[in-house]
């Protein structure tokens, strides 16, 4: 008894091969694809991911030394975006960190263009951009006044709520400078600095590229892509040849 | 006709690229400056209660931190410049707020990557003369702008709060 195999013709042999070969491609970017479509209520921008060879492989890692300033029990530092309130973190924030004074019992911190007003305990009080041409170079406290100087040597002193700033002339006074960051604090304000630097939004969009594995990653979901364009070519060409056989074979019939 | 099928493709490259573009539009300064005709009170600040920083947290639905918001006055008419994410980043808006409803809202810098549609008056007209119903919300419907919505909504949140704070000043007074 002899077995009769239906000969297959080029298409369907290739088609079948290449579906088998990408079914864990195409199970991965539609899983993917399916979670950034839906981002925002995923919030997946806003998961950080902490494990450190995913941490490692991105090299999340400070690109410059931090920057601290003490007042009475606190510091306040910066590490690159990151600023932190002791060992919490405060703020992320492009611009730069320029001094901080306590006055009054509010701790007064500066940046390059804004004035931040915080509690003893680091609460938040106000934040404003303080309307000037110039950026902020130094702040300062002189007769128990406020003082501010800018970049183009301008003087401020605050009123009483620090809310409105009248221009001075030039005074001398000792200004607000970074203090050295203690290790164990830098320490761990490291720790919280590379678990803030890596969404899960980032290595999602990097598996559905195949950026993950670098270069190579991204030609070989290249070569998925056109894979599936053949697949689906393939596949529409198969139907059309089974379309026709089964209209022909109708047309013997009657 | 390559001539024609060229400029078209600029145009549309151009206009894609102007939805995206961000950036400072008009400073604090500027904007106080323009509100009060160059003769602009001294600015002030309301120290929020336990009350009012609850509402707020209502109106944006997430954590507020401050304790104090700074505002200028002068009669009736009130300008805040408060901030609120978009997508990731904040938006730095403008409002003014006079008897009560408001007059003009602008966004003063816009730092996401795309929804900076809501700068332009064909948006902001809708907010004029808007108030505050009981519950918090807009006393007019406005409309949306597709593939802004995150952005049309801080300008929402801010037009709400911007309201709600010039009804605490007004009561305080």
């Amino acid at each position: 008894m002899t077995r009769h195999h239906k000969k297959r013709f080029p298409a369907f042999l290739w088609h079948r091969r290449l579906g088998l070969l990408v079914v864990l491609f195409i199970i991965i970017l539609s899983v993917t694809g399916i979670m950034l479509n839906h981002t925002d209520s995923l919030n997946l921008s806003q998961q950080k991911i902490s494990n450190s060879l995913l941490l490692n492989l991105y090299e999340i890692s400070p690109k410059k030394p931090p920057v601290n300033y003490r007042t009475h029990q606190h510091n306040i530092s910066q590490w690159d975006e990151q600023i932190y309130f002791d060992n919490k973190k405060l703020l992320n924030d492009k611009q730069q960190l320029r001094g901080v004074v306590n006055w009054k019992n509010i701790i007064i911190m500066v940046l390059s263009r804004d004035v931040v007003l915080l509690s003893g305990e680091g609460e938040l009080i106000d934040r404003y951009a303080l309307a000037q041409n110039s950026e902020i170079e130094h702040i300062g406290i002189y007769q128990n006044q406020l003082i501010i100087k800018m970049l183009d040597q301008s003087i401020w002193q605050a009123d009483e709520d620090i809310i409105n700033w009248q221009p001075v002339g030039p005074l001398q006074l000792s200004w607000s400078a970074p203090s050295p960051l203690k290790q164990s604090l830098k320490q761990q304000l490291l720790e919280k600095y590379r678990g803030e630097g890596l969404a899960l939004e980032r290595i999602i969009l990097d598996i559905h590229s195949g950026r993950i594995f670098g270069s190579l990653g991204v030609y070989l979901m290249d070569a998925v892509a056109l894979i599936m364009l053949f697949l689906s070519l393939s596949g529409a060409w198969m139907w059309w040849q089974r379309h026709l056989k089964q209209k022909q074979k109708k047309k013997r019939k009657t | 006709m390559l001539k024609t099928q060229l400029i078209i493709l600029v145009a549309c490259l151009f206009f894609s690229s102007a939805n995206y573009a961000g950036g400072d539009y008009l400073s604090a300064d500027q904007f106080i400056q323009q509100t009060f005709a160059h003769k602009p009170p001294r600015a002030r600040a309301l120290w929020l209660t336990k009350s009012q920083q609850q509402s707020i947290k209502k109106i944006l639905a997430h954590d507020f931190k401050k304790l104090r918001i700074r505002y200028w006055q002068q009669n009736e008419t009130t300008a805040w410049i408060l901030n609120e994410i978009g997508k990731e980043k904040p938006i730095t808006i403008g409002v003014v707020i006079k008897q009560g409803k408001i007059a003009e809202i602008k966004v003063l810098s816009f730092r996401e990557s795309r929804g900076s549609e809501i700068r332009h008056d064909f948006f902001t007209h809708q907010f004029k003369q808007t108030g505050l119903t009981n519950e918090l919300q807009l006393d007019k419907h406005i409309d949306g702008i597709s593939g802004a919505t995150l952005s049309v909504r801080a300008m929402t949140k801010i037009a709400r709060i911007s309201l709600y704070l010039d009804q605490q000043i007004r009561k305080q007074q």
